[in-house]
């Protein structure tokens, strides 16, 4: 009997085989699993070698945001100190920020996905080598492109929030905020590719009987994550297409004199902002859940209970996002309904 | 570069150190949350030493699904409840609608400054002054806060809590000290350039007192004042464009009202003491101790014209 895919699960059948091997079966896997030699890495699409490096360029950014903090925290050690000029301060809490958001907290643990993922489910790799090969170069490049303007002195200025209309055309004229909105945008772009790999990854490329309520916890958590990532992040892709559209075509969606709004952009980013401090946080989560009882010899206690914790949070966490813009003068029924809302949240997690 | 100057703009504001029905509950609350999370961090760490060394009974008990339920949910869900109700009740006062008869004051926020009018019953500014508010203590006075270019945030930490400034809107807040002194402020929204330079003072009088001041604000220039030779160096270089003096023909509005410069207590937006010698060099070279400000610096004056200027503008009180 076949599938509709013409996929004939009569062959599982087959396994485990008993029959004698074929010669040369050996040296033929060998060589089509071995790792790349000299510069063929660049080439590597499995999971073992994307995962690494995809590690080592988020731990690479980690530690440039990092130099960068180190200048800003120079700067601020005395008062009214001279070390940094104002402009390349400014730029420079810019660019930490959104490195240290967009281009190490996130990918650092999609990275950690990647590599492990995989081998968890029992499977030999993710189920779009290519596509997980595509999204890291992607995010490699444009991240060390987007790192470079501030040797230029290009770098964006608008704070890694980047609140329009600080950030129209009217009071940042220069293309230091275009490189903000297309680089972060394709960035997010890289973000969701990966997601949707990590989900069908561990729905559709588990081992045979391993059904989801014994899927590793850290499993369960990237599942989470990678669903968030893709609710979450269209609307950041949005929001920094509408300001690229009105910074480049003059389309007022946040200039309040053509009868935009400046919140709308506040809404949009963080309706994706605060989620993304949970997806951040849930494949953190699950990995101590993995760690600790394997350190300490025990089954996990309570795992249906922290599926379900993860679950309730990446939902709630949808909620929450005006905590944000307390300060924006909400009405008061808003702000209680979302103060309550985060303390739902902090209960889950 | 001038250090802050803390004794005469009371900068840089002490944030735990309420002085006002509209910042006591907010400084009660941060001191509960506080407290609450100390509490919550205690038991799990006294539950971590357990776990790590604790009697084998004594482990097998926090091993078990039932202190999931309880120390997971049950407590958390109690303790959340408890403040989140504390807490809606301490603050409602602070978002309570402004009552009619309640003084008025719209301050703008500017780049890098903030535009101050005191309205009259009718809602008509009546006064212009900047980067100074007067209140009298004792009593709340509104504020209707709006922006002239980008998002800025009106944050006086010991009298109120922070409410934005955004173009397009006009949020309202209310403050009210409880004595007599100089509370300071600072832009709490990151507006680009110098920023972190936009400082502010509110200075809160006695009623009496505040009646006083709100008559002498009320007066033009003295007749004579025009006559001295620094508004002649006004004149000629131009600074009418952008300042406005009262009584005079000096009526530009792109900058701060300067009727009353002499009597604030601050320049440059609350981060230069205001004397005769910091007049001249903010007037040489603003740009030097505010860079990026959208005043223009004045190298070409020359020190006498300088000590003219500054003479004339520290006699406007
Ligand atoms: C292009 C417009 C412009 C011109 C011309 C200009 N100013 Fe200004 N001035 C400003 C602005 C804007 C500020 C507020 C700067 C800030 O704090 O960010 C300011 C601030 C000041 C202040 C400090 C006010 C305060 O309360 O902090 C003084 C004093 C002053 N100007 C004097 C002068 C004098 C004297 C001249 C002429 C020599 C002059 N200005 C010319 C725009 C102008
Ligand atoms: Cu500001």
């Amino acid at each position: 009997m076949k599938g509709e895919t013409g996929f004939d699960p009569g062959l599982y059948e087959r396994f485990p085989t008993k029959g004698p091997r074929p010669k040369g079966e050996l040296e033929a896997l060998e060589q089509v699993w071995c790792g790349p030699k000299g510069w063929q890495w660049i080439t590597a699409i499995n999971n073992n070698f994307i995962g690494v490096y995809y590690v080592g360029a988020a731990m690479l950014f980690f530690v440039l945001a990092g130099v960068l903090a180190l200048l800003m925290r120079t700067q601020l050690a005395l008062p009214m100190n001279g070390f940094l000029p104002q402009e390349t301060y400014n730029q420079m809490f810019t660019v930490h920020g959104t490195v240290m958001m967009f281009l190490f907290a996130v990918p650092a643990v999609e990275a950690l996905g990647v590599l492990l993922l995989p081998q968890m489910v029992g499977a030999r790799d993710l189920p779009f080598p290519r596509l997980s090969a595509y999204a890291f170069w992607a995010y490699l490049i444009g991240g060390l492109a987007f790192f470079c303007s501030i040797f230029f002195g290009l770098a964006p200025n608008g704070g890694w929030f980047m609140y329009p209309p600080l950030t129209s055309t009217t009071y940042s004229p220069g293309i230091n905020a275009d490189f903000w909105l297309l680089g972060i945008g394709f960035i997010e772009i890289s973000a969701i590719a990966g997601a949707i790999e990590i989900i069908v990854g561990v729905l559709r490329n588990r081992a045979p009987g391993m059904t989801l309520d014994k899927l590793p916890i850290f499993a369960w958590a990237m599942l989470i994550f990678a669903c968030m990532i893709i609710i979450a992040f269209p609307s950041i892709i949005l929001s920094t297409l509408l300001l690229e559209v009105e910074r480049a075509l003059g389309w007022p969606f946040f200039d309040a004199l053509k009868g935009g709004d400046p919140l709308l952009w506040q809404h949009l980013f963080w309706f994706f902002g605060h989620p993304e401090v949970y997806i951040i946080f849930l494949p953190a989560a699950g990995a101590m859940s993995t760690i600790i009882p394997a350190m300490a010899r025990t089954r996990l206690v309570g795992y249906r209970l922290v599926v379900l914790a993860m679950l309730a949070t990446g939902f709630i966490s949808f909620g929450v996002w005006a905590h944000h813009m307390f300060t924006t003068g909400m009405p008061t029924i808003s702000t209680s309904f979302f103060s309550a809302a985060s303390m739902a949240v902090s209960l889950l997690t | 570069m001038t250090a802050p100057t803390p004794g005469t703009s009371g900068w840089p504001p002490p944030a735990l150190d309420p002085a006002g029905p509209f910042a006591g509950p907010l400084n009660v609350l941060a001191w509960v949350l506080f407290a609450m999370a100390a509490a919550v961090l205690v038991i799990v760490l006294v539950a971590l030493g357990v776990a790590l060394f604790g009697p084998r009974r004594w482990r097998a008990r926090l091993g078990g699904e039932r202190l999931i339920w309880i120390g997971g949910l049950a407590f958390p869900v109690v303790v959340l409840s408890a403040l989140l109700i504390y807490g809606l009740g301490l603050t409602s006062r602070l978002t309570e609608e402004p009552a009619a008869g309640e003084m008025r004051v719209r301050v703008t926020g500017e780049m890098w400054w903030w535009r101050v009018a005191y309205l009259d019953a009718h809602g008509r500014e009546a006064l212009q002054d900047a980067n100074e508010l007067h209140i009298p203590v004792g009593r709340p006075v509104v504020l209707e806060l709006d922006s002239a270019d980008v998002i800025h945030s009106f944050w006086v930490p010991r009298l109120s809590g922070k409410v934005d400034m955004i173009p397009g809107r006009r949020n309202l807040m209310r403050i009210q000290a409880d004595a007599p002194g100089v509370y300071g402020g600072q832009c709490a929204e990151y507006c680009g350039g110098p920023h972190a330079l936009m400082g502010f003072v509110v200075v809160a009088h006695e009623p009496a007192a505040f009646e006083v001041w709100r008559a002498r604000q009320a007066a033009p220039a003295p007749a004579a004042a025009t006559s001295h030779p620094g508004a002649a160096v006004f004149d000629r270089a131009g600074c009418g464009a952008c300042h406005t003096v009262a009584g005079t023909a000096f009526n530009g509005l792109a900058g701060p009202d300067l009727s009353h410069v002499g009597s604030r207590r601050t320049l440059g937006a609350g981060i230069l003491p205001n004397n005769q010698g910091t007049l001249a060099g903010w007037i040489a070279d603003s740009q030097s101790i505010k860079p990026g400000n959208r005043m223009p610096a004045y190298p070409v004056l020359t020190g006498q014209e300088l000590r003219d200027v500054s003479a004339w503008l520290e006699s406007l009180e």
